[in-house]
């Protein structure tokens, strides 16, 4: 399933917002979609579904903020770690 | 120290006096020892009592010496000693050894302004028979409960709601606007209760009502902050804050019964018993709770302090089927959805003493809200300091030593700080900064939740609720001021005095008596002490902890501050748990109540189930939703206890 999706789905599950109001670029957590016990577990899932390990120095607020950004942070950790092999 | 209850200006003068009774019967838990009615044709007001001071002779309702004014009150004025000096020494004859007549006999003299005389907690109903008008007071900060509904040029009275849903006329609505404060703000915002047209007279206020029926609000008393503080230093504030401190025990100390005192085995309640022993060198006795669960269980420092001070001590140990077996009852007698389980042991623990046959215990609150002790005033120190560089990287992780038992912020880096601490961080000029997180992350839920059908609340903003209250003065103080007022006016008086205090002591007619709450020592760390001898830096309680350095074991001066928690939430939806709440979840109910919406409800209850742990949110909005559902199958739908409502005792009627 396309990242972009699967996150998505991951939200929904996870938030107490009807997220039909909300696209991709929306900001997560200006926005209240997910609040911080929701980004914890937004981690720990995008670690373990995709297989990667989140840096300290990736932590940053432009790669979580939306699921778009999100999406972009995944797919380049993961193109990363396949020319790293 | 009791209940209390009346009906002033309504038509059917003898159904009022069988009403007024019912009235008391079901409060009389609050007052086993005797009752008594006053009935005339316009006012009917009773009390069931407590003894605790001139047990033979101070009984109620009781006149001046003139015989116009008719008091019933409940509560203790504990400088009525000293105020019936100066009443003897304007030629004011006793007939009983009671403050309850030194209260009626003052205000005969003085009216209304002899509130600012009585230092104690109270809730005082006293009818003019001559001008054929009611005065209702409240103490300073809302110790004890006292109820009004008004139509119609009526008034009924009562120290709890259930007893004004005695009275035929009163109709019985849960208000919407108040649950989102409740949920919101963990209580409602004063004057309102969780019952649509149902108030409380507001902490420090009074209430006039003519014979015409229309009636006024004034304040004698409001909880206030100095712009610019006086600043004592360290020593000359411990000197004073110990002379008021002993001063306010001292006379807390008074009653014809004996008094015990309640022992957690933190800093308040060690101090406490450290003050009694210090006035009184004999045994005292003291009584505390322990749990299951070893996060949330002190018995260890209780049993230091117990060996310290060689206290008589009782405890009970409370198991998670303990909380669940007692929580339909202590809602019932909370009247309001609570958010968290911590009034059930405060229930259990009266019981308790009640068995052991005391009336009266010594406990600590009020320390946290004066001293700075809440971990949510560190929080508002670190924001601010942080949002005057809010990019930086190190400002942040002084909130890991907030919450050193929480491991996830422990392993946090700054970005996911900055999720659980950064909302509105540069906001700082907001009046309400230091509880923006706290109230919003409900606040989230809380729309979640409810139902959408309520279209009269969608768009109700309950801080509207609390700018009505705010002193006029708010801007002018400090951030800690701010902070601190917020925290005391609204959680303090409006949940942990009541809802977790009077309530559940007076369930098992146990009366609480609050040193740290007395007016003078209250209006002393308000004015006269810098915020830095209350927080200084991250160090709670500064001034308490350098004045008991060498009176308290070290580990209890020690300790990291452990908030009050009680064990919570998963045990009410797992396997096992009694069929009642099953019931009060359930589809079918949760429809009948339409409060919630249902969708909502069932994924959020199919979510925890499969969930490994709660977050603190959503323990917090489950117990909510639970105790709403509950309070709503005993009030709304009538299907409530009879088993603690005892006939009237010594039942005394006095006819005018």
């Amino acid at each position: 399933m396309q990242i972009t999706q699967l996150i998505r789905n991951f939200i929904i599950e996870n938030s107490y917002v009807d997220l039909n109001k909300f696209d991709n670029s929306a900001l997560i957590f200006k926005e209240g979609i997910l609040d911080s016990m929701g980004f914890l577990k937004l981690i720990t899932f995008i670690e373990n579904e995709y297989d990667i390990q989140i840096l300290d120095d990736d932590m940053k607020e432009e790669n979580f903020e939306s699921i778009n950004a999100i999406s972009r942070y995944v797919t380049g950790r993961r193109s990363l770690d396949k020319n790293c092999v | 120290m009791c209940g209390i209850a009346g009906i002033i200006n309504s038509p059917e003068v003898d159904e009022r006096k069988v009403i007024v009774e019912n009235m008391l019967r079901s409060i009389s838990y609050r007052g086993p020892d005797e009752s008594g009615i006053y009935h005339s044709k316009k006012a009917t007001i009773g009390c069931v009592r407590l003894s605790i001071i001139d047990i033979e002779s101070g009984k109620q309702p009781l006149s001046d010496s003139s015989g116009r004014y008719w008091i019933v009150y409940n509560g203790e004025i504990f400088n009525y000693i000293e105020l019936r000096e100066v009443l003897l020494g304007k030629g004011i004859v006793f007939r009983t050894q009671s403050d309850t007549e030194v209260i009626v006999q003052l205000f005969s003299l003085y009216g209304p302004s002899c509130l600012s005389m009585l230092n104690g907690q109270f809730a005082i109903a006293i009818w003019d028979r001559l001008k054929d008008e009611l005065f209702l007071a409240r103490d300073r900060v809302g110790i004890r409960p006292l109820f009004y509904y008004c139509k119609n040029g009526s008034l009924s009275f009562a120290s709890e709601i259930k007893a004004l849903f005695e009275v035929p006329f009163i109709s019985r609505y849960i208000s919407l606007k108040s649950l989102k404060q409740i949920f919101t703000f963990w209580t409602t915002i004063s004057p309102n209760t969780a019952f649509s047209d149902i108030f409380e007279i507001p902490p420090g206020c009074y209430l006039k009502i003519s014979k015409t029926g229309g009636y006024k609000i004034l304040r004698y008393w409001e909880l206030t902050y100095e712009e610019n503080i006086s600043s004592y230093t360290l020593n000359d504030a411990i000197d004073k804050f110990h002379e008021l401190l002993l001063d306010s025990v001292k006379i807390r100390l008074r009653a014809d019964v004996p008094v015990a005192a309640y022992l957690s085995g933190g800093l308040d309640s060690s101090t406490m018993v450290s003050y009694i022993k210090e006035i009184n060198s004999k045994v005292l006795s003291t009584f505390s709770i322990g749990f299951e669960e070893n996060e949330y269980d002190e018995s260890k420092y209780q049993d230091e302090v117990i060996k310290h001070f060689n206290t008589s001590h009782s405890s009970i140990k409370i198991t998670s089927k303990d909380i669940v077996d007692n929580f339909p009852k202590a809602v019932w007698h909370s009247e309001m959805p609570i958010l968290r389980t911590a009034p059930v042991p405060m229930y259990i623990l009266s019981r308790l003493v009640n068995r052991n046959g005391i009336k009266v215990v010594i406990t600590g609150e009020g320390a946290d809200e004066l001293l700075a002790g809440y971990d949510i005033f560190k929080e508002t120190a670190i924001r601010r300091f942080w949002a005057s560089d809010p990019t930086s990287k190190f400002r942040p992780l002084l909130l890991k030593r907030l919450y050193p038992y929480i491991p996830y912020i422990n392993n946090a880096n700054p970005v996911i700080l900055k999720t659980f601490f950064g909302y509105l961080l540069e906001e700082t000029s907001n009046p309400y900064y230091s509880h923006l997180i706290r109230w919003n992350n409900n606040k989230r839920l809380t729309n979640y939740l409810l139902s959408s059908d309520l279209h009269d609340v969608d768009h109700y903003d309950s801080l509207s609720e609390i700018e009505k209250n705010l002193p006029s003065c708010f801007h002018t103080w400090n951030y800690l001021s701010k902070a601190q007022w917020l925290e005391m006016s609204i959680f303090m008086s409006g949940y942990l005095l009541s809802s977790q205090g009077d309530r559940m002591s007076m369930a098992n007619a146990v009366e609480g008596r609050y040193p740290f709450l007395d007016y003078r020592l209250i209006e002393f760390c308000n004015n006269s002490l810098s915020s830095d001898l209350k927080l200084k830096g991250l160090n709670e309680k500064y001034l308490l902890k350098k004045h008991m350095e060498n009176k308290l074991p070290s580990s209890i001066l020690r300790r990291t501050k452990q908030p009050y928690r009680a064990p919570v939430s998963e045990m009410f939806i797992k396997e096992g748990v009694p069929d009642y709440f099953k019931f009060v979840l359930s589809d079918q109910y949760i429809k009948h109540t339409g409060i919630f919406n249902q969708n909502s409800v069932s994924r959020f209850l199919v979510k925890l189930k499969n969930a490994a742990s709660f977050t603190e949110v959503e323990s917090m909005l489950l117990i909510a939703m639970i105790s709403t559902q509950i309070l709503y199958n005993q009030y709304i739908d009538q299907n409530s206890f009879d088993s603690n409502i005892r006939g009237l005792n010594n039942l005394q009627i006095i006819e005018d």
